[in-house]
């Protein structure tokens, strides 16, 4: 593979710099790459293949109403970051986070914040995921949001942005440690000659995180993980994570409150108390008696052994509020209220439809803009202005004219791109990263993260479910 | 553990052992029903009756034609016990149980899953039966001893356990009452009636070893007395229920299922052969169901549902 038919002339790519030289921090992989002939860079890719499919990593599609198991798809030519860059990433995300934390603490005490007029009252009053029930409630450390995955992107010019905080339920980086076991295997020379910062602490930071949050203290704490079940799309990372941590997976069915008003799992040795519950399943589905009361699913009593403190829930009940792309455009302003910091982290530029100005100019330039609901994920319901056809533009013309506060609109960034084993040949595909934060007593966040890569020429789909990809990411420091 | 945890390996247990029986079962009667005259007063509905499937087959099929019997007990999805469906639910089963079982465990349920589903839905189905009864067979004796080689013995084990002798306890009985009926109990027994307790002893897996425990002439009342009472035979009922009680007796809080399988010794000491024989076997093996259904409830009821 040589680097010199390599087309990087598009946007940034990752790994390849000006004149098609490799990056100084990619290099010995750029190098080693070249050396590798066609048939051996696709028996490595063959060999990971493989690899996933023996060790059983799947993520669940639903089509044709039926649930199938895919085996999970990895690109094998890694991402790489520069170490010294990463520092002030993660430092960054972790002022993003607890400003987010302090945030929806205010939303659900005082909203000091819509008082000093540093956002608008309706931004809380028309959300979706501001939960009523909430106001008052104390979760330890004030911490609300305790698992974030937070999405950057990288435009043209190198600068890095985040593209959106996922704080209701993110996934993903089961697969970012099952990435790093395949890639170990396929260039294992690699990572004994250069400082790539290892990933698989996640799952005990995510241990030690929750058992900071145990309502009885003690070294001992029960921890679960709650899954909607089998049928779940990131079942396979529920049981996951439950394993590297030693957690029992539970279902609604599993849990049950007391008079005593804690929760308890039904085990064959009786009730056995819980401390802490690492959530994967919705708000409403967590308990049919506070919320949705036609729910099969969900441990009635759940909300209220939460609210009055008798286990932990991560992430805390309401704090969806705060995963909102409104809300994500006042992030900046949130840092600089709550944290007195300049924030380390750029926003993508954003547009809020629900400003007059604003959502005009969103309206005239809607073949340049991406516009994206505000409480969306997954990448539904979104267009993409240069790749919209015009009935899909005039369809959000009007969506955005009734329902301005659902809307907000970004200019297309590029993204930037890695190189990436597509048939017979090494192309630039564009990425996204997903690490995740995690905040308790502590805050940590994971070396690199999830990189997502849309496996489609030009495209800039990066989600799983819609046929985008994943590589391992390498943060690496000087050797 | 969780109680729900507990519950998924016991019925994996049971619908692997349903699914090993079953097939073990059409393959013998399959064979055999190609060497009996017609008026022998055992037929393709026998299978069906030893299945428990007698009302939906009934619902669903003519009656007579032997594909239709081996579809049905094989691969029709509206029959819950179908072997295709017990395999479909043991495989349901250990994809949530991949924390507890060994991996190739996993790996092996599904291969079964897939080889069912590829294979038994099969048209051409009478002329490959033999090969495909025989690997479902083999392939679910294989993960048995994956299981017994691989898993550490504690709670897992013996839920797991739990639900195999169960689920063997009643097949055996199953086909007990179902021989028993059709077939003379006397001493003298005509020569397809020895053929078809032969037949009994081989859906149990038993002939070899009852050959070499016996030494005698086939007789009914030593078949009956072999597969309900031998305990050096892991098929016979009572070797089933010691390994009941065995598993019970490890786990916490087993006490009222360890006395249902006290009642059930207790009513299988106070019948004797020549009374199973002479009298009402019928009866007494339909007792002998109501207790095992009284150890599956006190199972049940003790660590699944509370």
């Amino acid at each position: 593979m040589d680097w010199s038919g390599y087309d990087n002339s598009q946007t940034y790519d990752e790994l390849i710099g000006d004149n098609r030289l490799p990056r100084p921090v990619a290099a010995p992989l750029a190098n080693y790459l070249s050396r590798l002939s066609q048939r051996q860079l696709q028996s490595r890719q063959k060999a990971s293949e493989r690899a996933i499919m023996a060790m059983g990593i799947t993520f669940t599609v639903y089509s044709d109403g039926q649930n199938i198991d895919r085996a999970w798809p990895l690109d094998i030519v890694p991402r790489v970051l520069d170490g010294a860059e990463w520092n002030v990433l993660e430092a960054g995300l972790k002022q993003r986070l607890q400003a987010l934390n302090l945030f929806i603490d205010d939303v659900y005490h005082e909203q000091r914040v819509v008082r000093d007029k540093v956002v608008p009252q309706h931004l809380i009053s028309s959300s979706r995921d501001f939960l009523s029930r909430c106001v008052g409630a104390n979760p330890a450390h004030g911490v609300w949001a305790h698992v974030c995955g937070t999405d950057l992107i990288r435009d043209a010019d190198g600068t890095v942005y985040v593209l959106e905080d996922n704080l209701r339920v993110p996934s993903g980086v089961s697969y970012m440690i099952e990435n790093r076991g395949v890639i170990k295997r396929v260039f294992p020379e690699l990572f004994a000659n250069m400082n790539i910062r290892p990933v698989d602490a996640y799952p005990s930071q995510l241990f030690d995180m929750l058992a900071s949050l145990s309502p009885r203290g003690g070294d001992d704490p029960e921890i679960v993980v709650l899954t909607p079940g089998i049928y779940n799309s990131a079942y396979f990372e529920h049981a996951f994570l439950a394993q590297r941590m030693g957690a029992e997976l539970v279902t609604g069915q599993d849990l049950v409150v007391e008079d005593d008003g804690c929760v308890y799992m039904r085990a064959v040795e009786g009730l056995i108390r819980v401390d802490a519950i690492y959530r994967r399943v919705n708000d409403t589905s967590m308990d049919p008696e506070a919320f949705d009361k036609e729910s099969l699913l969900g441990t009635p009593g759940l909300f209220k052994a939460w609210y009055q403190g008798n286990v932990a829930i991560a992430n805390a009940p309401g704090c969806g509020v705060a995963d909102d792309k409104v809300v994500y455009s006042y992030v900046p302003d949130l840092i600089r209220y709550y944290l007195a910091e300049e924030p380390l982290l750029a926003n993508v530029p954003t547009y809020r439809c629900s400003d007059e100005s604003s959502m005009q100019y969103v309206l005239d330039h809607l073949p340049e803009l991406v516009v994206k609901p505000a409480n969306e994920s997954g990448g539904y319901g979104m267009i993409v202005g240069p790749a919209a056809s015009r009935g899909e533009i005039d369809r959000f013309r009007t969506l955005i004219k009734e329902q301005p506060r659902n809307y907000i609109a970004q200019p297309t960034i590029a993204l930037s791109t890695v190189p990436t084993v597509c048939g017979d040949v090494i192309e630039p595909r564009h990425v996204d990263l997903r690490p995740f934060v995690l905040q308790g007593a502590r805050s940590s966040v994971t070396a690199g993260g999830l990189t997502r890569v849309a496996m489609r020429k030009g495209s800039l789909v990066v989600n799983s479910s819609q046929g985008g990809g994943s590589k391992d990411t390498w943060v690496v420091d000087p050797s | 553990m969780l109680s729900s945890l507990a519950n998924r390996l016991y019925w994996m247990g049971r619908n692997l052992e349903r699914s090993e029986a079953t097939a073990r079962l059409l393959q013998v009667y399959a064979d055999l029903l190609l060497d009996l005259p017609k008026d022998a007063g055992i037929g393709w509905e026998t299978l069906v009756r030893i299945t428990g499937a007698e009302e939906a087959y009934g619902q669903a099929r003519q009656w007579g034609v032997a594909n239709a019997v081996l579809r049905y007990i094989a691969a029709d999805q509206s029959n819950a016990n179908s072997i295709i469906n017990c395999i479909a639910v043991a495989r349901e089963n250990v994809r949530t149980l991949r924390e507890v079982v060994p991996r190739e465990g996993f790996e092996s349920v599904n291969d079964l899953h897939l080889l069912a589903q590829k294979k038994l839905g099969r048209t051409s189905y009478v002329r490959v039966r033999f090969t495909i009864l025989k690997e479902i067979v083999q392939r679910c004796q294989q993960i048995s001893g994956l299981f017994e080689g691989t898993m550490s013995r504690g709670l897992a084990y013996d839920f797991l356990m739990l639900g195999r002798y169960l689920e063997r306890a009643d097949m055996t009985t199953r086909v007990l009452d179902v021989a028993g009926e059709a077939l003379s109990l006397e001493d003298e027994i005509s020569d397809h009636d020895a053929l078809v307790w032969i037949s009994v002893l081989r859906s149990s897996s038993g002939y070899q070893m009852y050959r070499q425990s016996v030494r005698s002439r086939v007789t009914p009342v030593r078949v009956l007395h072999f597969l309900i009472n031998d305990l050096s035979f892991p098929r016979s009922i009572r070797f089933c229920l010691h390994e009941i009680r065995r598993s019970a007796g490890e786990l916490p809080n087993g006490e009222a299922p360890a006395r249902a399988v006290e009642d059930l010794l207790a009513r299988m000491d106070g019948t004797t052969l020549k009374h199973l024989a002479t009298s009402d076997l019928h009866g007494s093996l339909d007792a002998f169901q109501q207790d095992l259904i009284k150890v599956h409830e006190a199972i049940s009821s003790t660590w699944f549902e509370h």
